[in-house]
């Protein structure tokens, strides 16, 4: 018995639906290292929030909700969402924190 | 109604029995009673002897009252009939389900496809051991640790007479 | 200190193992993240702000040498050269990946360590008096009792999925509360009875977070062998009866509140009485086997008095400060401080973990405590030993003499590294510590607890700061919020909120202010918290508030 997306079972679940304001940015973490990562121009992920696509239009954010949906299905990324976005930064302060590290890390001192 | 399959330590076997909501008024054997996991147990009480099985809903993986609720029917109401854990359990919650009293756990047939027979079977080999008390079974951690401290001591006392 | 016997081993080694095959599972899909997520929390692992984060346990703060050193294995083989110690005696790593926990797992197993409910909706690592076994205001090591806990607690088949987390602090001292029982979900303290005998004090429904309340007596003297019993008892009403419609009123201090603590001991009471104890407890014979673990250390009794007067000013001030009575002539607690102004509170780098493991060995059994105030303790330092444990201490610059005072900041992580924070509170930390950074001033302001959290979840304790700060966000500018005359002791009390919240650059001064205003008004020896509660919040707000 194969399943639609309907009927997926409420473990899995994939990103919510974007209702924000202004260009949109999809966001996640990998996987693997649970570095932060942006959606890119050409639909893959970067570490580099640089290289995120941020778009307004409608049908490429239908895409990129697909796109990010398929990504954790198939455990690239977890927990994807959308972020709203002003004059190319993130609109919030903590995601405007996440593309660039923490300010202070004891490592920096090693 | 998706179909479901019971899985217990012996194996995995299609169920699609649809468990009945309690009434109190209909005073005949209850083949198989819907508990939902806040259920006050004390208007169950009389009708237990009458229940052959009982099925505890978990709305989801992470709520574990249902845990209680098999501790409480098995320990102090002293039921015997079947006890199934009717939801989202996943393998890893098997022993679990297991050692609070249930028999089995209940799932939709799709799941299996991620959650497999064997990932089931795996999931009680896990554990030989637990530290509880009074929560060891058979199937799944088989011995208390706390227990097999004092088989061990006692062993170690009578095994050997020249031991100082 | 405990050691594992070969069943402890296999659990342990059984749970490295089954958490391999989970993570497996969870690359090739077999987990969705949704049913992994509660999985890898409760061994330790969080999906951070930036990164994972591993929280390895260090059961009630204690800690063998090689255990440090392993530490500080996972630190430079897996992480990046430090650790953090939390408000929870624990150890975490900030940046490893999800790939090597399972080896870092294994390699804590192999010296008898674990990250089990470090975190999750479960029974947390048990919380203790860091100076237990080496004070001399405890009526008995509560160690034993935090590792029977500790046990008992291990993957409860009943308790894993409880409506929210659950911490239990322990402490042997009642007259002196370093353990912070009355801000926990339980607290116990080991008191004695109406006959002399040992027993425990219960409190429940304490807690910091949102809703900061604090504990209450449950029973006010449970009889060891019915502890066990009793506590399974407590967690089934919470288990059945905690609310799980909301996540921030899900904790056994709100199900204590709505229910009322006579109604809640009631059905405890009930519960307790209606349960097979003999089923439960655990015989007096493996409590012996326990407790034996934790018998005092070989003390010597050759040790010669310390001249100080001989010594350079430095280590004075550090013996001042730094160096605590304990209940054996000739011997002293040594706290190491982990608050260089310059670092995060709490952080302690790979090296520096290997020269205190080193010291341990030397001039302390071996053993190291770490502290919910986030330093470490070793707490069996021979007197006429303190000035190499100090030489030893400045060769890794942990030499910081400012225990207690207010240099002494408790902090959490913050925004720079935690998913939830609102604000960072790292960068607040230091520059207070930088603000006071003189020696002579510290020391004359006396003991002042700052405690800094960056959101209201409260892991920088603030509510029971003597001046707590609560890091928050507005329009994409941080602000704090302070309260003053919180008190973490066994005389707990939730601090005032004051007012409007204030920048940076505001709270700083502000802060200087307080503690100047205090400086003017105290009488004798007061600390700040005495003269807070003399005077009351008035005079302190208008000094925080004065150039507002």
């Amino acid at each position: 018995m194969s399943e639609t997306k309907s009927e997926l079972p409420p473990t899995i679940k994939t990103s919510a639906k974007h209702k924000g304001k202004g260009p949109q940015a999809m966001t996640a973490n990998e996987l693997r290292s649970g570095l932060s990562v942006w959606m890119t121009q050409d639909f893959g992920w970067s570490r580099d929030y640089a290289d995120a696509l941020l778009t307004e239009d409608d049908a490429t954010i239908e895409r990129m909700q697909d796109v990010a949906n398929a990504a954790e299905l198939s455990n690239t990324v977890v927990g994807a969402y959308f972020i709203d976005t002003v004059n190319g930064a993130p609109a919030r302060y903590r995601e405007r924190f996440r593309t660039h590290g923490p300010s202070y890390d004891t490592a920096d001192l090693i | 109604m998706p179909m479901l399959d019971l899985i217990s330590s012996t194996g995995v076997a299609p169920n699609d029995v649809e468990p009945a909501l309690f009434d109190a008024a209909v005073n005949q054997d209850i083949d198989a009673l819907h508990l939902p996991n806040d259920a006050d147990l004390s208007d169950y009480l009389d009708a237990l002897p009458r229940v052959k099985s009982i099925f505890v809903d978990f709305p989801a993986f992470t709520d574990g009252r249902g845990f209680s609720l098999a501790r409480l029917l098995r320990h102090r109401h002293g039921y015997e009939g079947l006890l199934v854990a009717d939801g989202q359990l996943i393998p890893d919650q098997f022993a679990f389900a297991l050692q609070c009293g249930f028999d089995a756990v209940r799932v939709k047939r799709s799941e299996r496809e991620r959650h497999t027979a064997e990932a089931w079977q795996a999931a009680l080999d896990a554990f030989d051991v637990t530290y509880q008390r009074g929560y060891a079974v058979k199937a799944g951690p088989a011995t208390s640790i706390f227990d097999a401290r004092l088989t061990a001591a006692e062993a170690n006392k009578t095994t050997d007479p020249f031991s100082a | 200190m405990y050691r594992y016997d070969e069943f402890d081993a296999e659990f342990v080694n059984a749970r490295v193992a089954q958490f391999r095959d989970q993570v497996e599972r969870r690359l090739d899909g077999r987990l969705s993240e949704a049913e992994f997520r509660p999985l890898r929390l409760m061994n330790g692992l969080y999906l951070q702000l930036h990164a994972y984060m591993l929280r390895v346990a260090v059961p009630y703060g204690t800690l063998r040498s090689e255990q440090l050193r392993m530490l500080a294995h996972l630190a430079d083989k897996y992480d990046k050269g430090y650790g953090h110690v939390t408000t929870r005696q624990n150890m975490q790593f900030n940046w490893p990946v999800l790939g090597d926990v399972p080896d870092m797992l294994a390699d804590l197993a192999s010296v008898e360590m674990h990250a089990i409910q470090t975190s999750g909706n479960c029974i947390r690592n048990v919380t203790c008096d860091p100076y237990a076994g080496a004070a001399a205001d405890e009526i008995e090591d509560p160690r034993p009792l935090a590792e029977l806990l500790r046990q008992w607690s291990m993957l409860h088949p009943e308790f894993s999925f409880l409506p929210r987390k659950f911490k239990i602090a322990v402490t042997g001292a009642p007259t002196h509360d370093r353990a912070m029982v009355r801000a926990h979900d339980i607290g116990i303290e080991v008191v004695r009875g109406p006959s002399g005998e040992v027993g425990y004090h219960i409190i429940v429904g304490g807690g910091l977070g949102r809703t900061p309340i604090i504990g209450e007596t449950l029973r006010a003297f449970c009889p060891k062998d019915e502890l066990l019993p009793y506590l399974d008892a407590t967690m089934r009403v919470y288990n059945r009866f905690g609310r799980r419609d909301n996540k921030y009123k899900a904790r056994i201090k709100i199900l204590v509140r709505e229910t009322g603590i006579e109604e809640f001991r009631f059905l405890v009471d009930e519960e307790f009485k209606a349960l097979d104890a003999s089923d439960i407890m655990v015989s007096q014979a493996e409590r012996d086997r326990i407790a034996a673990y934790f018998a005092p250390p070989e003390y010597a009794s050759d040790i010669k008095a310390l001249d100080l007067e001989a010594q350079p000013e430095a280590f004075r001030k550090w013996v001042e400060t730094n160096v605590h009575t304990h209940v054996q002539p000739g011997y002293a607690i040594v706290n190491i401080s982990l608050k260089d102004p310059e670092r995060a509170p709490g952080d302690i780098t790979a090296e520096q973990m290997r020269a205190v493991a080193d010291l341990a060995d030397k001039h302390s059994f071996g053993e190291i405590r770490t502290t919910h105030q986030q330093n470490m303790v070793l707490a069996h330092v021979r007197q006429d030993e303190l000035r190499a444990v100090w030489d030893g201490l400045v060769a890794a610059q942990l030499e910081d003499a400012n225990i207690n005072l207010i240099g002494d900041i408790i902090c959490c992580p913050g925004m720079d590294f935690c998913a939830l924070a609102t604000a960072r509170s790292i960068p607040v930390a230091q520059k207070i510590a930088e603000r006071f950074n003189d020696h002579a001033r510290q020391q004359a302001i006396g003991e002042m607890q700052i405690k800094i959290s960056g959101c209201i979840n409260a892991c920088g304790h603030h509510h029971v700061g003597h001046i707590g700060i609560l890091g928050l966000e507005k329009a994409g500018v941080e602000f704090y919020q302070v309260t003053l005359g919180g008190d973490a002791t066994q005389t707990a009390r939730v601090g005032d909120r004051t007012g409007k919240g204030l920048s940076e650059a505001e709270l700083i001064d502000g802060i200087e202010r307080i503690v100047d205003r205090y400086m003017d008004v105290r009488e004798g020896n007061e600390r700040f918290l005495d003269t807070y509660q003399r005077l009351g919040a008035e005079t302190f707000k208008e000094a925080l508030y004065a150039d507002a």
